[in-house]
């Protein structure tokens, strides 16, 4: 059932850093400046190989991350953006984004990134605490997020996103609250605030396994979760999904078409891609990326294709993290406000204080959204049954 | 009375008595090889057990007949039914049935372990079966053997002559050859009128789905032949015998079976309670008029209710427990009603073992997810009206107002333990309830302890205790005394204010309060964090006696999405949806299978 009335994304990855962040579990390599423009011939085939095979949506994102993408140099980058034009059609595009660290991108650099058409930039400045950016294994200073703050606003970026981390092991409420109200003052559009997760594979898990190391506890973390709601808000910031804070209109549209379950295609080591039908996710490896593309081949690692039940938690799973809540018809196409709350009464009744149900949508209150997995956890052990009737 | 005259003299029936990992089965593969019972392409070790959960735990649950040629130096050739039977204490019953079908039985003593309680008890049980004991000292290649001190336990045991006793190992194959012959020359032929009405003592049974029950008999007058009709003696159905067979690695169809014989009959009987083990068979033509001596019924000894995790299981349970008991007629079960867990079965087991085996069995060949409620004993209570009721579940303990005493089941328990760990067992015992009786040194390396005690104490976790106080070397056997009155009271568990019924026990007053407080520390580690705080308290009668607390839950949400990796996040939350779907929802709260499990491991003071 291909969707061309339906938007979609456009994500590459590229998988390249200076140094590994002790947090991170993304793919990502170092010392492989050798391979940059490889890499770039290779995304253009993975691309052509990609459209040829077919793929819905009118593209009106594109997000370039990583990884460290702005190592690249303007010109790598700019052919990646002619042959993606070529590839599947930019001229819809609205929002174009591309990640940058503090420190890494000068103002020449960033100057090329406007004159490509970027228009959003997604800057990973993390915290404003010289101990907590070494404990994460960052190698920018706090100077270097106002630097390239300011940097980015003369290259004429008047759409940038600030990522933070909090529940770092060391960090108090009042070294986080100073930070987000650095953030508040110097205005970014967007500000994307995570709770540090301990990831699997990662030095930090290692060392939390080894008993090296422990986080600061539930009760921290909320308390910290809690704090950046009220301060955010009470700047103007709408935090319209968990742990996304926006200016009115300036939500990224890229990351909702993920959240809402519409198609992106993905490209590069890692990345992951949907069609409306089937998620597919590419080896993540680069050698053997390369090695598959430059033979002519998808270079996949996997691919799967959604049951109704699939289909049902994920819309459950990502509806109950944003502000807008899950419309009960994308849950079932004829499905109304009465079977939805015949279907889910026993979920409706126990999490009565932490939901509202209004306009056709389900949406967390400000008590729910801190609960919102185990909400939506609860809720999928519906699907199971219902899954069987529709589509 | 007279004795009847020897019905086949060329046959020898016998078993394998042993304390558990002495060698029973290793040494009855040797005999099948000497033999030549199995072809070697057929040989494997532990080549009787045939049950998945019998060879990974290395022994025997179920009695395994099986029937050898041997031809002696006499010149004769002789037919030897060799019945292998378990050795763990919860399987005794299996032993003393087994028995009642030979006329003798190998004493097999490890040479490095030597008399252990279940050498002791299984002894006894052959001796009080009159069979003629051969003993053998097995493993005695070992570096570590001490064959002096063992043939003296052995003789203090069963009061035999020390040159009566075999050396051998099952393992090389030393002195098997001597244990064939000594078969032959010491242990009588059976003996039975062989011209008279039949009669068939059934020993054992077990169930295929095809054929129905398989009676595992020894004949003991007369003969059966297939295609007759046989009759009962535990009922009226009359049943038309499809076949009859001998033994080998497989069943192997005769034309009959004759006095003197051990072998199986299949009749078409489709529901077990027409084949009852311990009944006799005779024929319907010319029928016996009296019955063989049966067996006493066995009664179980701890009970526990088993639960589906998933409601709707509730019915496949009840077959798949109708389908064990068809092979295992200890087990016993009634259906039960609990507020926290729905709909199950209380079930009655021969000790902990057996409960272990058969929810191992439920969940492997039937695929159940169970949870087990805590084990415990069956109370007598008697009331202030007089009356006497039994309870064997916690909850059924009536009101204390209404009770003038609970009497619990004793036991005597014989432990045997190398010298050195005498107070350390002695502590143990004690502090178990246990009353001291007595102590004889069976050798300068073996003490023979006796004590009596409550059952409801050993049958957590006395054995791994006694285990570990001795290094290992102690063991224990036990048999039921009666009942006696204790200071006995239910200990109950409310979460959220409500009871948890699967949660009751019944403990000691001295033991009460450290229980209390070890289940509710216990159970706020497993009960994860709900929407609101939920209080876990320990209470006996409406006394408070314990407390703790599960903070409330603060935050349930992952921070990042993983870019656009859907798939990972939405897995994350099926996992998690799959944790609540084997929770128990108990009034508000809901309350992990653990939380059932991790009851029966603690012990106050944990």
């Amino acid at each position: 059932m291909p969707q061309t009335t339906t938007t979609s994304g456009q994500y590459i990855h590229i998988p390249f850093c200076i140094a590994k962040c002790s947090y991170c579990d993304f793919y990502s390599v170092t010392d492989r400046s050798d391979t940059f423009d490889r890499l770039v011939a290779a995304l253009q085939v993975e691309m052509e190989l990609r459209a040829a095979a077919g793929f819905s949506g009118l593209v009106d994102t594109v997000y370039i991350g990583g990884g460290t993408p702005s190592l690249l140099e303007p010109r790598q980058l700019g052919t990646l953006i002619d042959a993606l034009d070529r590839a599947v059609g930019l001229e819809a595009v609205r929002e174009f984004t591309v990640e940058a660290n503090p420190g890494e991108a000068p103002p020449d650099k960033l100057h090329g990134f406007r004159q490509l058409g970027m228009n959003r930039l997604s800057l990973g400045m993390q915290s404003f605490q010289p101990d907590l950016l070494r404990f994460l294994g960052r190698i920018h200073n706090p100077e270097d997020n106002l630097r390239t703050f300011e940097a980015a606003r003369g290259a004429g970026f008047d759409n940038i996103s600030v990522d933070l981390i909090y529940n770092i092991p060391g960090q108090s409420i009042q070294t986080w609250t100073a930070d987000l109200r650095t953030v508040i003052g110097l205005a970014p559009e967007h500000i994307s605030a995570y709770s540090l997760t301990v990831e699997k594979g990662t030095p930090l898990h290692q060392a939390v396994e080894q008993g090296d190391l422990s986080m600061p506890g539930d009760d921290l973390d909320a308390d910290m979760f809690a704090a950046t709601r009220d301060i955010l808000g009470a700047a103007g910031y709408r935090p319209y999904e968990t742990s996304n804070f926006a200016r009115p209109g300036r939500e990224c549209r890229h990351n909702l078409h993920y959240w809402r379950i519409e198609p992106y295609m993905g490209l590069g080591p890692s990345a992951h891609g949907f069609d409306g039908q089937r998620r597919y996710w590419n080896m993540a490896d680069l050698d053997k990326y390369l090695d598959l593309v430059e033979a002519g081949a998808i270079p996949e690692a996997g691919s799967e294709r959604l049951t109704p039940e699939q289909r049902q938690n994920e819309r459950l799973a990502f509806g109950l993290r944003l502000e807008e809540g899950l419309k009960i018809r994308s849950i079932q196409p004829d499905m109304t406000t009465e079977m939805f709350i015949e279907r889910y009464s026993r979920q409706l009744r126990k999490w009565s204080h932490c939901l509202e149900l209004s306009g056709g949508r389900l949406r967390t209150t400000a008590n729910g959204a801190i609960l919102a997995d185990a909400i939506a956890a609860d809720f999928m052990t519906e699907s199971a049954a219902a899954g069987q009737t529709d589509d | 009375m007279v004795k009847p005259p020897v019905c086949n003299p060329n046959a020898r029936n016998f078993c394998i008595i042993a304390h558990i990992d002495h060698g029973k089965s290793t040494l009855a593969d040797r005999l099948l090889e000497t033999t030549h019972t199995v072809s070697s392409k057929d040989m494997q070790k532990q080549v009787l057990d045939d049950m998945d959960l019998e060879r990974e735990r290395g022994i025997t649950i179920k009695s395994h007949p099986i029937r050898m040629e041997y031809s002696h130096t006499d010149g004769r050739t002789y037919t030897l039914n060799l019945i292998d039977t378990p050795g763990h204490v919860d399987f005794t019953y299996e032993v003393s049935r087994s028995l009642a079908a030979c006329e003798g039985a190998l004493l097999l003593v490890d040479a490095s372990q030597g008399v252990e309680a279940q050498t002791v008890s299984n002894a006894f049980l052959a001796m009080e079966h009159d069979l003629h004991i051969i003993p053998v000292i097995n493993k005695a290649d070992l570096p570590n053997a001490m064959l002096e001190d063992v043939t003296a336990q052995i003789v203090d045991l069963i009061g035999c002559s020390e040159d009566e006793i075999i050396t051998a190992s099952a393992k090389t194959g030393q002195g098997v050859d001597q244990i064939l012959a000594t078969i032959i020359d010491r242990i009588p032929p059976p003996r039975g009128d062989g011209a008279g009405p039949a009669r068939a003592l059934i020993f054992d049974s077990t169930y295929d789905s095809f054929r129905g029950a398989i009676a595992y008999i020894r004949i003991i007058d007369g003969e059966l032949p297939k295609r007759q009709s046989a009759s009962f003696f535990a009922h009226d159905r009359d049943y038309e015998i499809d076949e009859v067979g001998i033994f080998r690695l497989k069943r192997e169809p005769r034309e009959k079976l004759v006095a003197g014989d051990v072998g199986y009959l299949i009749a078409g009987i489709k529901d077990v309670k027409f084949l009852q083990v311990g009944d006799t068979i005779t024929l319907s033509r010319s029928p016996a008029r009296e019955p063989l001596a049966g067996y006493k019924p066995i009664k179980p000894m701890v009970f526990a209710g088993l639960y589906p995790v998933s409601t709707d299981d509730f019915e496949n349970l009840r077959t798949s427990l109708d389908k064990l008991r068809l092979n295992d007629a200890s087990l016993a079960y009634i259906p039960e009603t609990s507020v926290a867990l729905g709909f199950g079965f209380r079930c009655g087991f021969l000790g902990l073992l057996h409960m272990e085996i058969i929810q191992e069995r439920l969940e492997r060949e039937f695929n159940l997810n169970l949870i087990t409620t805590s084990p415990n004993v069956e109370y007598e209570v008697v009331t202030k009206d007089g009356g006497a009721i039994t309870v064997d579940s916690p909850v059924d303990m009536p009101h204390p107002g209404s009770m003038q005493e609970i009497r619990e089941p004793y036991i005597a328990a014989e432990i045997i333990t190398p010298p050195e760990y005498l107070g350390g067992v002695m502590k143990l015992c004690q502090e178990k309830r246990g009353a001291y009786k007595d102590t004889h040194y069976m050798s300068a390396n073996k003490v023979q302890l006796k004590y009596e005690m409550p059952l409801a104490e050993v049958i957590y976790d006395f054995f791994d205790r006694l285990k570990s106080v001795s290094r290992g070397y102690a063991s224990y056997d036990y048999e039921l005394i009666g009942t006696r009155p204790g200071a006995l009271k239910r200990l109950d568990i409310m979460i959220a204010g409500e009871i948890v019924d699967a949660l009751s026990i019944v403990v000691h007053t001295d033991h009460a309060a450290a229980h209390g407080r070890s289940l509710c520390k216990k159970l706020k580690e497993v009960i994860h964090r709900q929407q609101f705080e939920v209080p876990i308290q320990a209470a006996m009668g409406s006394r408070i006696i314990a407390r703790e607390t599960v903070k409330a839950l603060r935050k349930n949400v992952t921070a990042k999405c993983y870019g656009g990796d859907i798939t990972r996040k939405r897995k994350l939350l099926e996992r998690q949806k799959e944790g609540k779907k084997r929770m128990k929802q108990v009034g508000q709260v809901e309350i992990p299978q653990e939380a059932f499990l991790s009851i029966m491991k603690v012990e106050p003071g944990d």
